[in-house]
């Protein structure tokens, strides 16, 4: 099947009889080189230019606001981002505008989002998987007010069908936690139903994670913002996050105990940079961020210094035993 | 109604969509939207005249197309050894 194939499908759409199709894909040419070679189609979809990444295709009630968050996204200019971190930097800024502004829905667009692309890794057309978003709260100017909000959202997949998972810890009495909610939902791809897959194979699904994004509520003289930090690890290294062997410890904490685990496996050089910036480079947080590497904190909207947020957050990270969170 | 786009990065395909279907049609179906709730019931109680459920958009068809869409009724007319069908909804 080439793009020709398919403008000749297209174009033979009766417009009386379809008159609200937009469709956007890519044909895949030729893998075997060193660069992917491939064509693109859309169909009734418009174009937008975006800093760094061109020419951008979009559709629905949604494109709108996603061609405002390209336009805001500076963290897109880092020059040696890979497709899986814009990949995973995108997912995180619209899960990010869903909360945010509450207002996605309404407009009939998000609920949860995907994202493919082509990974030189595997040599294959790969959707995202694997991503933690956590949720954390501090008050503007009064950095000592972090703390970590026992939300916790994980996009994966099982076969080919999306999984949405969550979970919210609550305090019992006292440090006991207990689990207030354990959430998954089931999204199968367009002409299946859930009933068409056997879900008595599917495993517990924990949070274990490849990426993890921050979402950092911050209380504002004027009202609230919601920032996005985002870590990113090197392809397959995860890190296991299991809720139901949690008894007296605070979810939290055991959270924070696997970071510091993986940090002792790396030799604890340098925990703050492995906490929130690069399992790899072990490269200070601010380097990371002036230069751009593989890890860094992103950006989505000015009005505060995301790298104190970040600072912040690897300085609680830093000293959990001392001064755990409750 | 949708979200899907499509651009490069580092001449790489990237395709994005959200998984939000919606559709005038009041079923009463619970749809639970990972930390918020039953988005139905918020939807009904916001006066909203709509419901939503959740579907992919982003599809890989053999291995080397992937196509995000939010279709009618994709007709066959040409060549193609199988037909696509799309959900049904308004855009």
């Amino acid at each position: 099947m080439t793009e020709a194939d398919i403008n000749i499908e297209l174009s033979a759409i009766d417009p009386e009889k379809i008159n609200q199709l937009q469709l956007i894909g890519v044909v895949i040419e030729d893998t075997s080189g060193p660069r992917i070679r491939y064509s693109g189609f859309s169909f009734r979809a418009p174009y937008s230019h975006a800093p760094k990444l061109g020419r951008v295709c979009g559709g629905g009630s949604g494109s709108g606001a996603f061609f405002e968050l390209l336009q805001k996204s500076d963290w897109l200019a880092q020059t040696d981002a890979s497709p899986y971190q814009v990949a995973h930097g995108l997912l995180g800024a619209l899960i990010n505008e869903e909360y945010r502004t509450g207002k996605t829905i309404g407009n009939r667009w998000g609920g949860g989002f995907e994202a493919v692309t082509f990974l030189t890794d595997s040599g294959r057309l790969e959707k995202i998987g694997d991503i933690l978003h956590t949720f954390w709260s501090v008050r503007e100017r009064e950095h000592e007010t972090l703390w970590l909000l026992p939300f916790f959202y994980k996009t994966a997949y099982w076969q080919d069908v999306l999984i949405l998972r969550s979970a919210t810890v609550e305090n019992a009495r006292g440090d006991i936690l207990k689990l207030k909610s354990d959430d998954m939902t089931l999204v199968a791809p367009t002409l299946k139903d859930i009933g068409d897959y056997n879900t008595s194979e599917l495993e517990q699904i924990d949070f274990s994670y490849r990426a993890v994004c921050c979402h950092v509520f911050i209380e504002k003289s004027s009202g609230y913002d919601l920032e996005l930090v985002i870590d990113q690890r090197k392809g397959g290294a995860r890190i296991a996050i299991s809720f139901r062997s949690i008894r007296r410890a605070l979810a939290v904490v055991r959270l924070l105990a696997e970071l510091d685990q993986r940090a002792v496996e790396y030799g604890r050089r340098n925990i703050t940079s492995f906490a929130l910036g690069s399992a790899v480079t072990f490269k200070p947080l601010r380097e990371l961020g002036r230069t751009g590497s593989r890890a860094a904190a992103y950006r989505t909207f000015g009005g505060f210094n995301s790298l104190t947020v970040v600072d912040l957050l690897v300085s609680k990270l830093k000293n959990y035993d001392e001064a755990p969170f409750v | 109604m949708t979200l899907i786009a499509q651009l490069t990065v580092n001449d790489a395909p990237m395709l994005i969509g959200d998984v939000l279907l919606s559709s005038e049609t009041i079923t009463g179906l619970k749809v639970n939207l990972p930390l918020v709730g039953d988005i139905n019931q918020i939807l009904a109680d916001g006066g909203f005249p709509f419901e939503v459920q959740f579907t992919q958009k982003i599809n890989v068809l053999g291995g080397a197309l992937p196509l995000v869409g939010q279709a009618l009724w994709f007709k066959r007319s040409g060549p193609w050894k199988s037909s696509l069908l799309f959900r049904q909804e308004r855009i």
